[in-house]
């Protein structure tokens, strides 16, 4: 295999992962940005980077 | 329903994904050198990247908003699509199907076809295939287009375009590698993009104990007992109660063993997946690491179609947060013969997605619903350019050219494929039961054809001329049996009914699972009888092609829990469970 795929997921969720982080510190206690109580934007956008880094690992062990 | 706003983050997240997807199709296309790589990802796939992309495949738009939908309309009950269709199916495909497909290097269903029978079986199912691919991903691109301009007012022409475009460039620039990569990259956005939403709405709604109270009182209102939408096989033993309409029998019959055998045992969409496999071991494992996430997807798609039933009050002849269905002409919500509102169930999910996600995770939703129209799309055109290429044009209209002809001609029909998909999606928008039509579709011609490859697979005995009428005879009993039935509230039609209303259901469901147990066993009977007035091939032309006649598939596998069989029996073990804990 010329690319290991688990590079570009790696990848696109680590920006995904940046991105909602990002925004949802930025937005924090805004109207409508805690559905049922939880700041689920920056939450999520922590998932997302943390299983953006574990793929980007995966893919750089030997 | 008034249009959502988007804002610079939600189109922030769109950008970067179809960026991604761009770019592997960029990256990949460096690899691309023969006809074999483009169609067949040069056999190169380990199997947890073929498992997931077999899923991702079959992600396409009636799987997340269909399955959300049914969960709106049936309950918990739609899980049988999954716990008792799909997961045992493809630990049959993996475990006894895959050494035949795999084993007799053949490039596609179709082409198996012809060397275990003969050619005028492999041209039918060529044709029909190609025809249902092209025309389910124009319906999927209508859907996206319909569902984009409802709910963001985004201009139908032009979401139709985009997503299109997207997709012809990855998959001509890399053919079917870059097809499974992007799959994979599209399971998990959508399992990510997704998993927020049943997380917020059982919360919402005080766990799973609250929805089975709040959907109580919706199954009492609606004349089944309280545990009816949230209980799987309690209430299946009349088809009076409970809301799919169907007693155990047409269930298992129907959905489980025709049907769902029917469609993940021989449908070249997701087998061409396992094909691309890098040994017969992985090929074996591909179905069965697949429906270890299959198994959980009812959590996924299904669970937030019954939410949306509960999660606020039922106002202007809405159940919760299903609007109801409106007359495109005068704007009014349509009633059925009853006088009851009809509800427009495929909003159930997008409607989800916007009463529980803000700004940013609107974005990753919408991108994941994005990504899963485009990986059922890109699914079909694959395929197409495949069984297009081997087994219409090879075989029928330029034999024996260059490699590097074929490899053009897959590219070429990669390109008509798409545009025909968009033509196709201009088709859907003009008339107002395509979809339905599609899927009768799909029930005539699969249905039989699982019979057909049982018989081929398992019994030396069957013939070419027997395969060829029992798959005709099949299609016509499902015709003949459509057409003498009709569902409860129907009119004659595309539902049914049109050599008169004999047969009556109380619901759609049971009618197609009916319709699909009349195909199966007229096809199975039919390609006995045919087969035992024919004369068989030679013994010597079997091997590889049928059980008896193949050699047992090596495994290579370091650990037992490797083992295809082994795997197979942990997930039906699960799948068990699950049946149980959800009775």
């Amino acid at each position: 295999m010329s690319l290991d795929v688990r590079k570009p997921i790696g990848a696109l969720f680590a920006v995904l992962g940046v991105l909602l982080l990002g925004y949802g510190l930025l937005t924090w206690g805004e109207p409508g940005t805690q559905p049922t109580g939880v700041p689920i934007v920056p939450l999520w956008g922590c998932v997302l980077l943390a299983f953006g880094a574990v793929m980007l690992w995966l893919s750089g062990r030997k | 329903m008034a249009s959502v706003t988007l804002h610079g983050i939600d189109y922030a997240i769109m950008f970067v994904y179809f960026a991604m997807v761009l770019g592997v199709g960029l990256w990949v296309r460096r690899s691309v050198r023969t006809s074999e790589d483009f169609f067949l990802s040069g056999r190169s796939m380990p199997a947890w990247v073929s498992g997931l992309a077999f899923l991702s495949a079959n992600l396409g738009a009636q799987e997340v908003i269909g399955m959300g939908a049914s969960g709106a309309k049936y309950g918990i009950a739609t899980s049988h699509f999954y716990w008792v269709g799909a997961v045992p199916a493809m630990v049959f495909v993996g475990i006894f199907m895959m050494p035949f497909y795999y084993g007799s290097r053949a490039r596609s269903v179709p082409e198996y076809l012809k060397l275990r029978f003969d050619e005028k079986t492999r041209g039918l199912n060529a044709i029909s295939f190609a025809a249902m691919t092209i025309f389910s991903s124009g319906v999927s691109l209508y859907a996206m287009g319909k569902l984009m301009h409802l709910l963001l007012g985004w201009d139908f022409t032009t979401s139709v375009l985009v997503a299109a475009g997207i997709v012809l460039a990855y998959t001509v620039l890399g053919g079917l590698t870059s097809a499974i990569y992007n799959e994979v990259l599209q399971f998990f956005l959508i399992v990510l993009g997704f998993a927020p939403l049943a997380w917020l709405g059982l919360r919402d709604v005080g766990g799973w104990s609250g929805l089975q109270a709040r959907l109580g009182e919706v199954a009492v209102a609606n004349g089944f007992q309280a545990g009816a939408y949230t209980r799987s096989w309690a209430y299946m033993g009349d088809a009076a109660s409970n809301p799919v309409g169907v007693e155990w029998f047409g269930l298992v019959m129907g959905l489980g063993f025709v049907l769902s055998f029917g469609y993940w045992c021989t449908d070249f969409l997701v087998v061409q997946r396992a094909m691309a496999a890098d040994s017969m071991t992985a090929a074996r494992r591909t179905p069965l690491i697949a429906a270890f996430p299959k198994m959980i997807f009812p959590a996924l798609v299904i669970l937030p179609g019954m939410l949306a039933l509960v999660v606020t009050a039922s106002t202007n002849g809405s159940a919760g947060l299903v609007p109801a269905r409106l007359d495109p002409a005068t704007g009014a919500a349509l009633l059925d013969a009853a006088g009851k509102v009809v509800l427009d169930y495929d909003l159930a999910t997008p409607m989800m997605l916007v009463h529980y996600f803000p700004a940013g995770l609107l974005g990753l939703g919408l991108t994941a619903l994005l990504a899963s129209f485009m990986s059922g799309m890109a699914g079909n055109v694959t395929a197409f350019n495949t069984v297009w290429t081997y087994d219409l044009y090879q075989s029928y209209l330029q034999p024996g050219k260059s490699d590097a002809h074929y490899l053009a001609v897959g590219r070429f029909a990669t390109v008509f494929g798409v545009a025909i998909s968009v033509a196709a999606a201009y088709v859907a928008a003009s008339f107002n039961n395509i979809m339905d039509f599609l899927q009768l579709v799909f029930a005539f011609v699969n249905a039989p054809l699982f019979a057909t490859f049982a018989l081929g697979m398992f019994w030396k005995r069957a013939t070419g001329h027997g395969a060829f009428s029992g798959l005709l005879a099949g299609i016509l009993a499902a015709a003949a049996h459509h057409g003498l039935s009709l569902s409860a509230g129907a009119v004659p039609g595309v539902k049914g009914g049109y050599f008169g209303a004999v047969f009556s259901y109380p619901s759609e469901l049971a009618q197609t699972f009916w319709t699909a147990i009349a195909a199966w066993v007229t096809c199975f009977v039919v390609t006995i009888v045919v087969s035992l007035l024919t004369r068989p091939k030679p013994v010597e032309e079997l091997a590889g092609l049928v059980y008896g006649f193949t050699a047992r598939p090596e495994d290579r596998s370091t650990h037992w829990y490797q083992r295809p069989a082994w795997l197979g029996v942990i997930v039906l073990a699960c799948t068990f469970g699950l049946n149980l804990l959800f009775f």
